[in-house]
């Protein structure tokens, strides 16, 4: 997916400009960012929800704007923070409707769309909840079905929007080890935004950190020497420690 | 000599006596009012139970005005002070009483002008001696007020009439009329009396109202000649409900003295009926005729209007009569103003549609065939 | 119990609604006789044949398709409005009924005709909802999402209703009473031309309303993962509101509005069945909503007596406790 001269935003506020670059198949991509910095406005620019004010966004050279929904919906799968989603559905239900997009009018499942869902549940492990409502699964597991979701829909490019909120540090930590995998044995271009900016650094493979003045687009350990992750947060008040690759509190008290 | 002193002193006593009693009004078919009148020639007016379930009277002290301190002696009536010349009305069934006493003159507003057809009144509302004073339920006060009536005859369906307890408060006597209320025709009639006590004209009433009685006596008695009884329905379907009159109402009492079967009288009494549409068909599609079908005016708007109308006898026979094509000037019905007033006009009419061969020359008053189209 | 067997009980139950709804009525007509008579059979009465015929039947295909109608209509609303709260009327199709037809009325009666035909009430409610439902459709195409959709169409309600008691409170005794009588509902005084359209636009919707099927079971993921997977919910809201105006439009103008029916069929059956996969839903609304009619109908004629009660008064006096009855026993509602 390319972006090219991207700047996004509402209306006639751009929100962040100037994004040239590629994520890359078979990759770990994290956004991240400050609260406010428009992280979400890309997410729903590339998902093709939000038009862009300048430039473009390409899959495989195709213009997205282009590109049915319908169609898109082969290449691209997203998975919101917002749980808009009725939790009166069973497990295998929601992971089914990942293969809407390949089904006829009524919705008819082949036997191909069924052995893809199964796949999906067992790749999550959460065959055992197939026939469970959704409201009886804890955060984690209730996480961990709607990317089954996403990986049922079978698409290249998988979108995430800050998928670790709800999460115990556990979880956490488990969600990005399933997104890495997925990235590199299914060669998925999984594409997340988060605030986890020390376990991105860990785990992407590319990171894009989106300050005021301009984005930046690397290789987590180039960012470090870059000393881009010192510019996210203001310096009185937080500190970043390229050994330790972790934030630091400065001292309160004076 | 002693046996004829005693006679005498006897019949003296007695004449003395009743002389000195009050007088009660002879009333032979009303049931909701009666008049007693006073030595001192003040008439004592009771209304009965003027609504439905009401258990209320109310009485009123009609005074002469030429002996007004008499009202003195009156403290605890409604006093109304005779002969009346400045009335309001509010129901068509008023009017005919009024007319025939010669009083058309005394009336100065009426709830409802629109609905009179009365020729006479008419003229009265054309050249604004009669004002309009709006529905009975929403009676204009300040009109009502601007008139000085000397008193108001009204009607209510229940004890609430918020602009009737303004105008009495204003200290306006109101008269609740209750024939509606009467079940016989001759009782409805009978009220032409009521209304000849405000105008101090009760023999010029009675006079009336004997000549209705005997004609209507003479039609009920021709009816029992006829040696068939034809069968009969009336009333119509609102949505899938049937409302016709009960085997006691004032209508279905003139089935009944007109010598004719009506067919829903075993339906239960009184007042309305209303019947599911399937009753309505199983008893009554066969009647050869049908009396009073409520509004209609033709075959086609009955049938526009349901067609299950087509299924009933009387209709594919065309033996529909109804009163809804009498209608005055300004589109009132005449039946509902003037039938209650004389029953023996209803009464012939009947016997004009149901035994033709037994009142020949008539022209109906109320009833006419439905229009074929 | 397995999806195939409630299926199973509700047809069954449904059918015995319809035999029950033909033979019983004020008037009795003998089991055998019904059956005879349904078979090809003359009766020698010929009024009870004519009873069954021309108004039993007519009556129960009415109650049939009705109560269909409106239960997959609330069905449609309550997903779209992601609102157990909405039902057929949300969107103002009751109230621009209302509304015409009591202007009809009124304006009937200022010309001096003082009885309005069926057919003219039927015409007033149409174009009523027809006016309304326009307004709000051409709102829909302006407004981003559902809620706000919503609650114009509350809004609408308020307005029309609101006309509707000044006119009301001019009215005569008379006017009153015709427009009191038609917002009652009424099954049984439905002519055959009124019937068939009824049968047609009903069978219509029904059969176009098969395609949303998928997009309504995508809307419960909400709409942004609905547009995710594919489904345009631009055209499926249109859609939807379409076939909603159609099926409670219809029904209103020809039998009055129908209280309570569009709004807990849909609950019911989500409960009875214990899903949300409109798969299931739609067909087991279908299918709820003419068992309901039916049974409240034949409730209203109260057979054996002459009397006959107003059917919306039914529709919500055994409606509601049953919601009721069911939601305390489920204790949790998931929407």
């Amino acid at each position: 997916m390319k972006l090219e001269n991207l700047h996004i935003g509402y209306d006639n506020f751009t929100v962040v400009r100037n994004l040239n670059l590629e994520f890359k198949l078979g990759s770990l991509h994290t956004i991240v960012g400050i609260n406010g910095i428009g992280k979400s406005t890309l997410i729903k620019t590339i998902c093709g929800e939000l038009q862009s004010i300048e430039g473009s966004v390409s899959i495989e050279g195709e213009f997205i704007e282009n590109i049915s929904f319908k169609e898109l919906a082969k290449h691209i799968s997203v998975v919101h923070t917002s749980r808009e989603e009725n939790k009166f559905l069973s497990v295998y239900e929601l992971v089914q409707m990942g293969r809407y997009p390949y089904l006829n009018w009524i919705g008819k499942l082949t036997e191909n769309d069924k052995q893809i869902i199964d796949q999906a549940l067992a790749l999550f492990e959460i065959t055992e909840f197939k026939n469970q409502k959704c409201f009886e699964l804890s955060d984690g597991q209730y996480q961990k079905v709607l990317i089954a979701r996403a990986f049922a829909q079978d698409t290249p490019y998988i979108i995430l929007d800050e998928p670790s909120t709800h999460l115990d540090l556990y979880h956490k930590i488990n969600l990005f080890k399933i997104l890495s995998n997925l990235a590199h044995n299914y060669n998925k271009c999984i594409i997340l935004s988060t605030h986890e900016i020390e376990r991105a650094i860990e785990l992407s493979d590319q990171m894009l950190v989106l300050l005021k003045d301009e984005p930046y687009f690397d290789t987590p350990q180039n960012l470090i020497d870059k000393e881009v992750f010192q510019r996210i947060f203001p310096s009185e008040m937080v500190n970043f420690n390229p050994h330790s690759k972790s934030f630091v509190l400065k001292d309160i008290h004076p | 000599m002693v046996h004829k002193i005693y006679t005498i002193l006897f019949f003296a006593f007695s004449l003395s006596a009743t002389m000195a009693q009050d007088q009660q009004l002879k009333l032979y078919y009303a049931e909701h009012f009666k008049v007693n009148e006073k030595e001192d020639g003040v008439k004592i007016l009771t209304v009965i139970n003027p609504w439905p379930n009401s258990n209320i009277s109310y009485e009123f002290a009609l005074i002469p005005k030429d002996n007004e301190e008499l009202k003195a002696n009156y403290r605890d009536y409604q006093c109304i002070f005779t002969p009346v010349e400045r009335i309001v009305l509010s129901s068509t069934t008023h009017i005919p009483s009024v007319v025939d006493l010669d009083e058309v003159e005394s009336i100065v507003g009426f709830a409802g002008t629109d609905l009179i057809s009365s020729k006479e009144v008419r003229e009265a509302i054309d050249i604004g001696q009669i004002k309009e004073l709006g529905l009975n339920e929403k009676i204009n006060i300040e009109t009502a007020i601007a008139l000085h009536p000397e008193v108001i005859i009204g009607f209510s369906i229940n004890s609430s009439n918020k602009a009737y307890d303004e105008l009495e408060a204003f200290g306006i006597p109101i008269v609740l009329n209750a024939d509606w209320l009467e079940q016989s025709p001759l009782a409805k009639a009978e009220w032409v009396k009521f209304f000849g006590l405000f105008f101090n004209k009760e023999a010029q009433a009675q006079h009336i109202f004997n000549q209705i009685e005997a004609d209507y006596l003479e039609a009920k008695k021709l009816a029992a000649k006829a040696n068939k009884q034809p069968t009969l329905i009336s009333g119509s379907l609102y949505k899938d409900v049937w409302y016709a009159p009960g085997k006691d109402s004032w209508a279905a009492s003139f089935f009944k003295d007109a010598n004719a079967d009506y067919l829903f009288s075993d339906m239960g009494s009184s007042g309305s009926l209303s019947l599911s549409i399937e009753e309505a068909i199983v008893k009554g599609s066969t009647a050869s005729f049908w009396i009073a079908p409520a509004q209609f005016t033709s075959y086609q708007e009955m049938l526009d209007s349901n067609t299950h109308y087509g299924v009933f006898e009387s209709f594919k026979n065309k033996k529909v009569f109804t009163y809804a094509l009498t209608k005055g000037e300004t589109g009132g019905m005449l039946y509902f103003e003037l039938a209650a007033h004389r029953p023996d006009l209803v009464l012939k009419d009947l016997i004009y549609i149901l035994h033709p061969q037994l009142l020949k020359n008539y022209q109906p008053t109320f009833f006419k065939p439905l229009v074929h189209e | 119990m397995s999806k195939s067997q409630k299926f199973t009980i509700l047809t069954l139950l449904t059918i015995v609604a319809l035999i029950l709804n033909l033979s019983l009525g004020s008037v009795e007509i003998p089991f055998l006789d019904s059956f005879k008579s349904l078979l090809g059979t003359p009766l020698e009465d010929k009024s009870l044949e004519y009873i069954l015929w021309s108004y039993r039947i007519p009556k129960a295909i009415t109650a049939l398709f009705v109560g269909a109608s409106l239960a997959l209509s609330g069905l449609l609303m309550q997903t779209l409005f992601r609102n157990p709260l909405a039902g057929p009327f949300v969107l103002g199709i009751s109230s621009g009924a209302s509304l015409g037809v009591a202007l009809l009325i009124m304006g009937a009666s200022l010309f001096g005709i003082s009885h309005v035909s069926t057919l003219v009430t039927t015409l007033g409610a149409s174009i009523g909802s027809l006016l309304v439902l326009s307004l709000i459709g051409t709102i829909a195409l302006r407004v981003k999402d559902s809620m706000s959709l919503l609650i114009i169409g509350i809004m609408f309600g308020s307005i029309t209703a609101a006309v509707v008691s000044v006119l009301s409170f001019l009215s005569s005794k008379e006017e009153l009473q015709q427009f009191i009588y038609w917002s009652l509902g009424n099954l049984g005084a439905v002519d055959s031309t009124a019937l068939s359209i009824l049968v047609g636009i009903s069978i219509l919707s029904f059969t176009v309303g098969l395609t949303l099927i998928k997009p309504l079971n995508a809307l419960l993921l909400g709409e942004s993962n609905a547009r995710n997977l594919g489904v345009s919910v631009k055209n499926s809201r249109i859609l939807i509101i379409i076939i909603t105006g159609l099926l409670a439009g219809t029904s209103t103008a020809i039998v009055g509005p129908i209280a309570f029916l569009g709004l807990a069929i849909p609950h019911l059956c989500r409960l009875w069945f214990n899903t949300v996969d409109h798969k299931i839903l739609y067909p087991a609304s279908l299918i709820s909503g003419t068992l309901f009619m039916l049974i409240c109908d034949t409730i209203s004629q109260l057979p054996y007596s002459s009397a006959v009660l107003p059917i919306n008064a039914i529709t919500s006096i055994i409606g509601a406790p049953i919601v009721i009855w069911l939601l305390i026993r489920k204790k949790k509602m998931h929407f």
